[in-house]
């Protein structure tokens, strides 16, 4: 289906990407948790949200969506949308229930049952070793992300996989925002060698008490105003785990968190 | 149609048992943020969301819905599962997507 055949199907208003709205899509994530929709969400699909904040748009581009569509009338602030049209990603606005849509695009999607195939295409540019810094700090929700993105790109520039880009980006955000959520402050490093790329992370925080009950699906000490957020459903060091080779968590209550996430560059060496 | 049958027709799992199968389901509601469903979702209607927080069942009780269906795999803690049998709230699960099961729900519903 298109962008413009969906538009069309659950009414909605194209607020950016008129110059997209002949590009197909292959799937549909509905969910208003973002850690959800990083966990479930596939590429070339459309997200489906009624939470209209900057962190939808970031998270649209870590999983590499085709459009983002709000429902229940919601729009991004004029913030948003300028995220939006910099990141160059679509979005839409209908006034349905998300479950209304859902059950709209599900219909078509029957109706059309032809199956679109995709390959995907790995490029061979030579990767030199690369150590990168950055800080981030707690609390500063309107940067959140933005270190992820940032470490997404300089990956997808070296013709990594996209598959593995993917992944890693989703492990550096998860990451990145359990810094922002919870700790003061934290120094992620990206590493990058012939075989693996690494992402750490030390935080100075409250560290966590219990790592083997935060790792659980579903165990969060959130806050309210973080679950409103769409983040805090326990699911994000439990997607760390999902999408790296490695993964070390130590933490000191009192002192702070470090992370050790690696993933092979050649899938076949997972250990 | 009743929740039992809903739950048949989808292929549902019972997690918690409690509320009544002979309620009618009218229609689905799919989202997570708790004030939204609390906002907008209508009595009667089957909540598809990936929350397994216990205060799900605040909100399912205090709107009359139909019952939860939890998406994804997601399975509820033993907390709110006692409480669920308490407050006799229906929850079930599904390994599929909120919107691969709120996109069956509403062809079912859709349905003469």
């Amino acid at each position: 289906m298109t962008l413009r055949e969906l538009a069309g199907l659950i009414e909605a208003e194209i607020i950016y990407g008129e110059q997209h709205l002949d590009d197909e899509f292959e799937c549909v994530s509905a969910s208003d948790l973002m850690s959800d929709i990083l966990a479930f969400g596939m590429p070339r699909g459309v997200m489906l949200t009624g939470l209209a904040n900057a962190q939808s748009i970031r998270t649209a581009e870590i999983i590499e969506a085709k459009a983002i569509v709000y429902v229940r009338g919601k729009k991004p602030g004029e913030e948003g949308i300028k995220l939006a049209r910099e990141r160059d990603i679509p979005i839409l606005s209908t006034r349905l229930l998300m479950y209304k849509a859902c059950g709209l695009i599900y219909r078509q999607e029957e109706k059309q049952a032809e199956k679109v195939s995709h390959e995907s295409t790995g490029g061979t540019v030579s990767r030199h070793d690369l150590s990168r810094a950055y800080e981030i700090t707690g609390r500063n929700f309107a940067k959140a992300g933005s270190v992820s993105v940032e470490i997404k790109q300089i990956l997808q520039e070296l013709g990594i996989d996209p598959a593995i880009v993917r992944r890693a980006a989703i492990a550096a955000y998860e990451t990145e925002m359990n810094v922002v959520m919870y700790a003061d402050r934290g120094e992620m490093v990206l590493r990058l060698n012939p075989r693996a790329i690494q992402i750490t992370l030390e935080d100075s925080g409250p560290g966590i008490e219990n790592i083997e009950m935060a790792m659980q699906e579903g165990y969060s000490t959130a806050s309210d105003e973080i679950r409103e957020m769409g983040f805090g459903a326990g699911m994000g060091l439990h997607n760390i785990k999902k999408n790296a080779d490695v993964f070390e968590l130590r933490s000191t209550v009192g002192e702070g968190t470090s992370y050790n996430i690696v993933i092979y560059l050649d899938s076949t060496e997972k250990t | 149609m009743t929740l039992t049958e809903v739950v048949e027709r989808l292929g549902l799992r019972v997690v918690t048992p409690a509320g009544s199968g002979d309620s009618k389901v009218t229609g689905g509601y799919t989202g997570d943020l708790l004030s939204d469903v609390m906002a907008n979702s209508k009595a009667g209607n089957l909540w598809i969301t990936m929350q397994t927080h216990q205060n799900i069942l605040a909100v399912a009780k205090l709107k009359d819905l139909a019952g939860i269906v939890l998406v994804n795999d997601r399975q509820p803690n033993e907390e709110t599962m006692r409480k669920a049998d308490e407050e006799q709230v229906t929850i079930l699960s599904t390994g599929e997507s909120a919107f691969s099961i709120s996109g069956r729900l509403y062809r079912l519903l859709a349905r003469p």
